[in-house]
Order: structure tokens, then sequence, then C-alpha cells
């Protein structure tokens, strides 16, 4: 059987355990507690180790989902995850704080990923508040050295095709940068 | 059959045997050059009708009628193909076919109203356009081009068709509120009468629905250039995506994902295009114009000159993993959906 990670991280509030609820085929197997930063995000529970769900694609290939833990206080695990992710969604919610600095702080924390295409990055609760937008984000990663193409998205974790769009492009774009259809000539008339 | 397409079918409705023989084997033939998986089917579903062969004086020789039928068996084309046919011909018929379907995706109804405005998309105003503009899907992406140009801040423009209005684009507030008579422009495609600018939000049902104006625009662009380069696409341009098209609110499919990587990458042809996501050109175009309305293309001067033939297919180590999963994603999605 291979397995396939695919890590799904970002502040918390984002939506990460929802999104993996809406994606994983088993019951998200979920480790909240508690949540002891209620004056920072205002959500009763919080995720303490791991959010865990899976997709089983045939007989022979598993998608297993991980979502890590928000608070930075646990970003040892990341760098554990980090080493077996295909790929990794970050999402952000955009009533938070500073929304486009953890953007930017997650780029350069799964750096390895991202260099080669393998970050998608979904705004949550823009519904809530419009501003930031898209292109906000994208001039803001820009300003911070990195290129253009890097895909985002407005999305609602509890929508089951936002979150199937999301991952189709994370694996589109890691299939691209890889050049695997890269190699196509033509003929001129 | 491959699962990340759409699947439509073929069904004859009195349509001879030798008939039914040449679309099957013209299918097969034709494999690499559709958008869409096509089969042969008895019952109704999303696809194509095909009666049988009568005289037609005004083509002068028999033909077969053909209806694009959507999944809840509305009529959204129809067109005629020669007896006997040729594969060429057969070829055109089901890409005008396909791109009728596309269409009707990008005018499906949305279940979720407004779930967000783009700071960045249309922001325009009403000031010194208020006369009535007869035009097609063309003139109104032009139109809409000219006013995403032109910062401004309010007003509305709403398009109509034999006087009902189909849409209202809410200028100020970058959304759109979609009127139930949309469903006329997929049966009048070159025909929009009525493109008109206005200071009052008009006349609202209960059954319209509000969506952000990027929608709209996607509509516009997907539908302008009728799988052709619209004017302000030169057609031996190479283009890159400056950003990706915020799916989430733009009806789409698994194509237009793919050619979003690949355009984000480097500017790219749309010939090459085309054969790297193995996408027809018209599709590539409707693509092209859609995200180019919206504002997100870059033209630019090809930088090296066309070489080779054909694709070629090959596969380098490190990603035919991930183009293995994304295949098994692909159909177990599918399989869902």
């Amino acid at each position: 059987m291979a397995e396939h990670v695919i890590l799904v991280a970002g502040p918390m509030g984002a939506g990460k355990t929802t999104a993996i609820q809406s994606l994983s085929e088993v019951p998200v197997v979920s480790t909240e507690a508690a949540n002891t930063e209620i004056d920072r995000v205002n959500k009763a529970t919080t995720t303490v180790a791991l959010d865990y769900g899976e997709i089983s694609l045939d007989d022979t290939d598993k998608i297993r989902l991980y979502g890590v833990p928000g608070q930075r206080r646990f970003d040892f695990m990341w760098r554990i995850l980090e080493k077996r992710a295909v790929g990794l969604i970050v999402l952000v919610n955009n009533d938070t704080e500073q929304p486009l600095e953890e953007v930017t702080y997650f780029m350069n924390q799964f750096a390895s990923i991202h260099q080669r295409g393998g970050l998608v990055v979904g705004v949550t609760r823009s519904d809530l508040k419009a501003e930031p937008g898209i292109g906000d984000y994208l001039m803001h990663i820009e300003e911070n050295g990195e290129t253009h193409g890097m895909p985002i998205f407005t999305v609602d974790p509890r929508n089951r095709d936002h979150m199937v769009m999301m991952l189709f492009s994370l694996l589109t774009n890691i299939q691209s940068r890889a050049g695997a259809t890269d190699n196509v000539c033509l003929s001129q008339g | 059959m491959s699962a990340n397409k759409p699947v439509y079918s073929i069904r004859f409705e009195g349509a001879g045997i030798q008939a039914q023989a040449m679309v099957q084997t013209m299918l097969q033939v034709d494999a690499v050059h559709v958008t869409a998986d096509w089969v042969i089917a008895d019952t109704p579903r999303i696809g194509v009708e095909i009666y049988d062969s009568v005289f037609d004086g005004a083509a002068g020789q028999n033909v077969y009628c053909a209806r694009a039928l959507t999944a809840e068996g509305e009529c959204i084309a129809e067109s005629k193909l020669p007896n006997p046919f040729r594969l060429m011909q057969f070829v055109e018929f089901i890409n005008n076919a396909e791109t009728s379907f596309e269409r009707y995706q990008a005018l499906l109804p949305e279940t979720t109203a407004v779930p967000q405005v783009p700071a960045d998309s249309m922001s325009a105003g009403s000031a010194g356009m208020r006369d009535v503009v007869q035009g097609d899907w063309l003139a109104l992406a032009q139109q809409l081009r000219a006013i995403n140009q032109v910062p401004q801040t309010s007003g509305y423009l709403s398009v109509s068709i034999d006087s009902f209005p189909v849409a209202t684009i809410d200028l100020g507030n970058n959304t759109y509120r979609r009127h139930a008579n949309i469903r006329k422009l997929l049966a009048h495609t070159n025909v929009i009468n009525s493109i008109r600018s206005h200071e009052d939000s008009g006349p609202q049902a209960a059954t319209d629905v509000i969506l952000p104006s990027d929608n709209f625009l996607w509509i516009a662009g997907l539908m302008a250039g009728n799988g052709r380069p619209v004017p302000w696409c030169p057609p031996d341009q190479a283009y890159l995506l400056k950003r990706w098209p915020n799916f989430s609110v733009l009806n789409h499919n698994m194509k237009m994902i793919e050619m979003a990587a690949t355009m984000t990458r480097r500017p790219i042809r749309p010939k090459e295009l085309s054969l790297i996501s193995q996408t027809g050109e018209a599709q590539v175009w409707n693509f092209i114009n859609a995200v180019s309305l919206l504002g997100l293309v870059e033209a630019r001067v090809p930088e090296e000159p066309l070489t080779a033939q054909a694709p070629q297919a090959k596969s380098a180590n490190g990603h035919d993993g991930v183009s293995t999963l994304l295949n098994k994603l692909r159909k177990r999605f599918a399989q869902v959906a």
C-alpha cells in the first residue's frame, strides 16, 4: 500500500480540522483540547496533536491527511511531518490579526515543500472580512522575494468542492513544476 | 476512457446502423482531439441526440440533425451533420457540442451567494457609459474590459436579451445579480441585444442569485472568442498567467486547473498549451480569453522558435509518483461526481 501524505497547516482557527473532515472518507481522528488561548482566538477547543483523515484511491494507494496544530509551540512536529509530505495546504483565516504574515510564515517554515511547488493557500472566512484580497496576499508574497505562481484561493473549508479543487491544484502544480508535461515541441505551421 | 474528462453521450434516434458504426469508429480516431469522453448510449443523459438523416433543401443534401441536451433534457444547441460525413466534419461537430456544454457549465447556477468579494477585481462606475450597446459576447467582454481599465466606484451594467434582463452587474460592490433568464444566453449566443449602464439597481426577483463579478467576467471571457482569440489576445504571443484564477468562485474543470499550473510557470504559446494539456485549441483560447478578461495574463513575444513536431510525452524521475497519484485522485473524485 503506497501512502501519500498531505499536510494541512495554518494558524489556529483557520479551519484545518474542518477541511480534513470535508475531504476524509473516514471519521477524522482528532486531538482536540480546551483552547488555552481563547483571548487570541475565540474557539472552545483546538487541535493539540494531529488531526488525521484519509482518502483511499484504490487497493494500492491512499492519501493520508494530517492537520498539524496551529500553535507555534508545536512546530517541532512540523519538521517530522514535512519529511514525509507530498504537499501542503495552508489555510489562513482572513479575519485573523496578520493574515499576510501568517502565509509567509508557513511558506518559510515549509520552504522545502514550497520550493517544489507543493504549497497551496486557502484564505478562509473572507465572507466575514473581505480585505485583504488575493491580490494583497500575492503582493505581500512577492515583496518577500517569492516568485508568482503559487495557487491562492478563497475557500470555505466546509465546502468539499473547494477542498477537492485545492487538492487537485496542489498536485497539478507539483506535477507541472516537476516538468512532467513540459516536453512538447511544435512545428512551425 | 479517462476519468478526468467529462463524459457525454451520443444517442441515435432513428439513425441507421451505418451512421452509428461510423460514429463509433470516428470517436476512436478522434480520441486525442476532444476534451471529453464520448460514449454511445441508449438512455438519455447529457450529450447529443442524432436524428435520422433527411433531405435538407437549404443544404441541398441529406443531413443528420443533432441536438445537444443537458442532463435536464434542455436543448442548448442544434446542428446538422452531412450524410455521409467526413472525419473532420464529425470532429467539428463534436467540438461544437463540447463548446456548448462548456458554456452551459459556465452558466450553471451557483449554490452559494457571494462567498467573498475579491478586492482587486472589477471596480468601475457608470459615468459616461449610459448608452445602450447592441452586440454579442465579444462586445460585452470589450465593454467590461474597458470598464476595468477605468477606476471608478459605482453604477450598474445590465445585460438583456429580447428585453429580458439576464444579469445586472453592481460595479461598486464587485458583484452581479444573475437573473433566472440567464439561460436565454445559451440559446442566443451571439445576439445579446442590450448592454446598458445605469445608476439604479433595476428590478430584482426572489430567484436572483448574487455572485462575485469575477464570475460574470469569467463567463463573458469564456464566451467572447467562441474558441478563437479575442482581439486583445494576439494569436502569435506566449501567455503567462500572473496568478491563479480564484477557482472557488468560478465554474471550472480539471483541464483549466492543468492549464493554470502550466501557464503560471512560464509564458506559453496556445498551441503548445493545447498539446501539453491535451486540450482542444478552442478550449485553450476560451480559457486564455477568460483569464485575460480577469486581468490575470501577460502576453509576451515567444522567446524560442517553434521547432520539432508533436507531443513527446516523457516522464522524468521524481514526479511519476505525483502523476500517478493525480490520475488516481481524478478517478476517485470523478466517480463521486
